[in-house]
């Protein structure tokens, strides 16, 4: 089983909100969810819509066919026309012969609820027209709304009764197993983040980052993180290194603009070896481009992240629980080597909404290495030959850290032995990393064979599914980019190379050059839209020809 | 508690730094015991004024231009029971930072910000900054500072810090005191000190001829503000402008809960 199902409004319908209940029905049955939502930087009107994938097997993006389009508004028919196979519309706004109308606003009315609770009646339609028990919808409207769920209900349950003395019933759906939890990248990122000891989130709004502002600034207490919004991404850079100077593990989230921002903080993190972990959502084009649409543009941006040298650790993940693990494992890496960290995800991955199967336990708080000597005479930047020093905070010990060449006590040096052997020292934490990484999933390899196809971020999802489509394909996702796993690469037995990326230039796919000396054909779009399933087989049946 | 350090002072013979570390060191030894050194940090920005983290023996972080606030206001949200005094230079804190300081007053942040307003860019020989007077000739103005300086009393009063301040080195027991008061305040605390740069803005003899002290802090920020405005190139008040008591940010917003688990919040989102 494996449908498609979209509904389109403008902004203020509460399309997103929609799409969600209507998720749920499904994956409270045991069945996996994928929401694609798509919508434009505006506040009210537009054209919004979601995609919600539903099947009884793993799935990882959208598909380019729906069987099904609920219109709340007659404009957003057409965008949708060609690749929908039935069209239910409000047939109290307006009309559309070749669509199923159900008096969606005419019922909000009768129940003497606002227009905006119409879209209950669209679900409790859904509900009938796929044969879930309409009591689970209720039972969904209640655990969201409480008391407030009584107008919802009413109107769905109308819906539900309206669909099914007018509308024909598509596949009916059986429970397939236990309810899953649905949620997006940046949650899942936070999550692992948490079961890491993740204590303070500094953020400042911004596309596709702030979902994860939202979710912690509304779970902080259940989570026990403290969550602020700082003047702007300069200080919430600056005050999450505040909070790893005395100990606390602090990440940061933003977007593209607000990283480029935090460079001069990165650079310091680096230099006075203060952990941070920093989720960076891509977004379309440079500036303020498409701010609400996909992108995998900054890899290279994010490599080179502050100025000067230092050990940078950065990571893509590839789909829900990989955004759990990557959250979980870059703040581990971060604090054992004391350096800034890079959770590089782009905004297909950030918001949109998967059905997820989380190993919790595989993340952990990993013990720090903690300084065990005589207090009175803590060095913060010991000399050691893994160029990680023990850790202490204040109050525990007196601690001098700093921004500027050091001596082994965090005090300012200038002179040239000195001033070698401490940057060596801080340079050879790399080798460390690299060797840690080597023990995680640096890559991860689906499907079999020479015609191999690298990913990395979001894409991957969508490769795996195209290229079991086609077959014959081993799909390679670069997990880890720095350090990037060219030991990795050379184990690989390739004989045709394709790189599929959302931009323009072909950013892995060069990486792939420098580090594995790996020519590769490369399939990019830089029109801020992912890939659709159907639409990236056709692309590989093309490029593997 | 020794809080001198081995490392050698590099700033100019008669820099009004020393009388700040000076009065700063003598406001820790004058301290109530409940504020114990060793819970102390130090927090300084980029400037000839930043070294000073070098020359006193307590946990320190010597940042970046313009960034202190920010810092500081990290530590405080990771450990509230910390006392936290920053440093700052006038470039630091009224140009690069400034936005960073209007915040950290209106946030009312629990920590100390003594900023060295010696009016002048020292570290970087001799450019104007947000305090230079109005026909300055530094570095980069070699035909006059064409803008008014900020007067950063009234800025901070605007921005809603609960303790603002003014003090000139040259009366190094009265800085003692205002320190002192400055860290014992809960809230965010705002010390601008008139530091002459011998080298580059040497203030030592006008200061000395037109500072005068506040009889009486203003009760009201309306009397505070009018007393910020009142000041002239001749007559500078010194002392204690305003002080009022607030909730502090980091009592609002710090999250002493320690969460039920990620296991039972997936759960919630099934």
């Amino acid at each position: 089983m494996d449908f498609s199902f979209i509904i389109s409004g403008m902004a203020g319908d509460g399309i997103k909100s929609t799409s969600m209940v209507a998720g749920k029905m499904f994956s409270r049955l045991g069945y996996y969810v994928f929401i694609d939502n798509e919508y434009q930087s505006l506040i009210r009107g537009g054209h919004n819509f979601s995609i919600v994938r539903v099947s009884d097997k793993k799935i990882w993006g959208h598909r380019r066919r729906s069987e099904l389009l609920i219109a709340l508004q007659d404009y957003t028919i057409s965008p949708h026309n060609e690749y929908v196979d039935r069209v239910i519309f409000d047939s109290s706004g307006f009309d559309y012969p070749e669509g199923e109308g159900i008096p969606m606003t005419a019922f909000a009315k009768e129940v003497g609820a606002p227009t905006g609770f119409r879209n209950a009646a669209a679900i409790g339609a859904l509900c009938y027209m796929y044969g879930v028990d309409i009591g689970n919808l209720n039972k969904i409207y209640k655990d969201a709304f409480g008391d407030k769920a009584e107008k919802d209900i009413l109107l769905a349950e109308k819906g539900y009764k309206y669909a099914s003395e007018n509308l024909k019933q598509m596949e009916k759906v059986q429970r397939a197993g236990n309810p899953k939890p649905i949620l997006d990248g940046n949650q899942a990122s936070g999550l692992g983040a948490v079961k890491a000891g993740l204590k303070d989130y500094y953020a400042y709004p911004m596309t596709p980052a702030s979902s994860l502002l939202h979710f912690l600034a509304s779970m902080k207490r259940k989570l026990g993180v403290t969550v602020v919004q700082p003047e702007n991404e300069i200080s919430v850079a600056i005050m999450a290194i505040g909070s790893a100077f005395i100990g606390r593990r602090a990440m940061i989230g933003t977007s593209g603009g607000g990283f480029a921002l935090m460079h001069e903080a990165i650079s310091l993190a680096g230099m006075a070896e203060m952990p941070i972990l920093c989720l960076e959502s891509q977004r379309g084009a440079p500036s303020t481009g498409l701010p609400t649409y996909n992108a995998q543009e900054d890899l290279k941006f994010v490599l080179h992240a502050g100025h000067g040298e230092f050990p940078r650790i950065v990571a893509s993940p590839g789909d829900t629980e990989d955004a759990y693990y990557l959250g979980g494992e870059l703040l581990n890496l971060s604090w054992k080597y004391q350096s800034p960290a890079i959770l590089l995800t782009d905004r297909y991955l950030s918001e949109n909404l998967a059905t997820c199967d989380i190993d919790v336990d595989r993340v952990t708080e990993e013990p720090l290495p903690l300084y065990s000597g005589d207090n009175s005479d803590y060095r913060r930047y010991s000399m050691t030959e893994s160029g990680v020093s023990p850790l202490a905070f204040p109050p525990d010990a007196m601690v001098n850290a700093t921004g500027n060449e050091h001596d082994e006590y965090g005090f300012t040096i200038d002179t040239e032995k000195e001033s070698t052997e401490m940057y060596a020292k801080r340079m050879r934490k790399e080798e460390g990393i690299r060797e840690d990484v080597k023990k995680m999933d640096a890559v991860r390899v689906f499907g079999n064979g020479t015609n191999v196809l690298f990913t990395w971020g979001s894409t991957t999802g969508v490769a795996v599914e195209a290229a079991s489509e086609i077959g014959d394909i081993k799909v390679v996702q670069i997990r880890y980019l720095s350090p990037f796993p060219d030991w990795e690469i050379e184990k690989l037995e390739i004989d045709k190379a394709v790189t599929v990326e959302c931009n323009y230039t072909g950013q892995l796919r060069s990486l792939l050059k420098e580090h594995g000396r790996i020519n590769s054909k490369l399939i990019g779009n830089w029109g801020g839209r992912q890939f659709s399933i159907e639409q990236l087989a056709e692309k590989l049946k093309e490029a593997f020809e | 508690m020794k809080l001198d350090t081995d490392a050698k002072i590099v700033w100019c013979p008669g820099c009004g730094n020393y009388s700040i570390l000076k009065a700063f060191k003598n406001a820790v030894g004058e301290l109530p015991q409940t504020v114990k050194p060793e819970k102390m940090v130090v927090v300084s920005g980029v400037g000839c004024h930043g070294k000073i983290a070098n020359y006193i023996n307590l946990s320190s972080f010597h940042g970046i231009h313009g960034r202190v606030p920010s810092l500081m206001a990290g530590i405080k949200l990771a450990n509230a029971e910390l006392t936290v005094v920053g440093f700052s230079g006038d470039g630091d804190t009224f140009n690069e930072g400034l936005v960073h300081l209007m915040h950290a007053a209106k946030k009312n942040i629990n920590a100390t910000l003594i900023v060295h307003n010696n009016k002048v860019y020292g570290l970087t020989t001799g450019q104007a900054s947000a305090t230079s007077p109005r026909g300055f000739r530094g570095k980069s103005t070699p035909e006059g500072n064409p803008e008014d300086p900020f007067n950063t009393v009234a800025l901070m009063l605007v921005a809603g810090a609960t303790f603002v301040a003014r003090a000139f080195p040259g009366d190094i027991k009265h800085l003692t005191e205002i320190i002192k008061q400055a860290i014992m305040h809960k809230g965010f605390s705002f010390i601008d000190v008139l530091q002459p740069c011998v080298t580059f803005n040497n203030t030592w003899d006008y200061y000395r001829k037109s500072v005068y002290k506040i009889e009486e802090t203003p009760s009201t920020l309306d009397e505070a503000i009018k007393l910020a405005y009142s000041s002239t190139p001749t007559k500078i008040p010194i002392g204690i402008f305003y002080k009022k008591d607030k909730q502090t940010f980091e009592e609002l917003v710090r999250v002493e809960e320690t969460g039920i688990g990620v296991e039972k919040v997936l759960e919630l989102m099934e």
